[in-house]
């Protein structure tokens, strides 16, 4: 008997793929989503294509989730495009992408999980942030907007949430190896690592240590929080 | 069609109503308004009516609907003021599309 239902965005590659696996394992039920085809099958996996900024198709998704799985325990806010450049070169339509994909695609997924969540007063909300929140870092101005919006987002969220039993954090890892950072320049990566207090890369088992702690029913109780890795 | 979302709102007010006291009820007089003023309704009420009630209506006629989307807002009578009128409002939206 599966322990629940969880909905991943972005499960395609990365931290979602790596998330999808992990909570496959500790036998829920995972529901996927991702603009392109995933590359693995498993008894407990669904999988949406859609685009998450596109609200319309996020609808969709959701009147057909209901209809299949009637149950949403946990929502994975992952999906995130990022790109690194210098405020005066950046075009107006990437810009547009990351607020769309890594803000409103949150807030999109929220409101249509919570609908689901709020009707069995039971619900878990994690929105992957980023350390670059904290650390100001040049080249990555419209990214870590859009990253500190997700989390004035997880707070006042949390607060409205309240009373539908429904609870929204986040998590704020630092580099860790996934495509999303393989056009940011090495020395970058190094700078950003030298100013943790663990001068490393973040695993993947730093971040399921988290979540597990956000979803588990003991922490019913935490909710606007957002924890950053590696003392960033 | 206005009948059968008549009958959806009917249902989704009991289903509200099903675990509250009944202080909290909302009423299913037609024509009385749904919240604010004498009513039983807060605004955390309304929003959970609203949700449960656009779930009920997506469920029931395999589609989307929004009813808190620019229209509602704009609308010179609100058509959350009674059963009656947001029956009319979501008949209308739905001619829209």
């Amino acid at each position: 008997m599966p322990k629940g239902n969880i909905l991943i965005t972005g499960t395609r590659k990365g931290i979602g793929n790596q998330l999808a696996n992990y909570y496959l394992k500790k036998n829920y039920n995972v529901i996927g989503c991702s603009r392109g085809d995933i590359d693995f099958i498993h008894d407990n996996y669904f999988h949406f294509n859609i685009d998450i900024s596109n609200e319309q198709s996020v609808k969709d998704m959701f009147l057909r989730f209901r209809k299949k799985f009637k149950r949403l325990d946990i929502l994975i806010n992952n999906a995130g495009v990022a790109s690194m450049n210098h405020t005066l070169l950046t075009p107006m339509n990437k810009a547009q992408k990351i607020i769309n994909t890594n803000f409103l695609g949150t807030f999109i997924m929220s409101r249509e999980s919570a609908k689901i969540m709020k009707k069995y007063s039971f619900g878990r909300i994690i929105n992957i942030t980023s350390v670059g929140t904290q650390m100001k870092l040049e080249g990555e101005a419209i990214y870590t907007a859009s990253k500190s919006a997700v989390e004035n987002f997880t707070v006042v969220l949390s607060r409205e949430l309240a009373d539908f039993g429904i609870t929204v954090n986040g998590i704020g890892p630092t580099p860790i190896i996934t495509d999303l950072i393989k056009s940011v320049p090495k020395e970058k990566i190094k700078n950003i690592l030298s100013q943790l207090a663990f001068n490393r890369f973040t695993e993947i088992t730093d971040i399921t240590n988290v979540i597990d702690f956000f979803i588990s029913e003991q922490s019913s109780y935490i909710t606007g929080q957002v924890i950053y890795l590696g003392g960033g | 069609m206005n009948d059968k979302i008549m009958k959806i709102i009917l249902d989704t007010v009991q289903e509200y109503n099903k675990d509250l006291n009944k202080n909290d009820h909302i009423s299913s007089d037609l024509d009385l308004p749904i919240y604010g003023g004498q009513t039983n309704l807060d605004s955390i009420g309304l929003v959970s009516f609203i949700v449960s009630l656009e779930q009920n209506l997506e469920d029931a006629l395999n589609k989307t609907i929004s009813l808190a989307d620019e229209r509602a807002m704009s609308q010179k009578n609100n058509p959350y003021a009674s059963l009656n009128s947001l029956c009319e409002y979501i008949s209308k939206i739905l001619n829209q599309e």
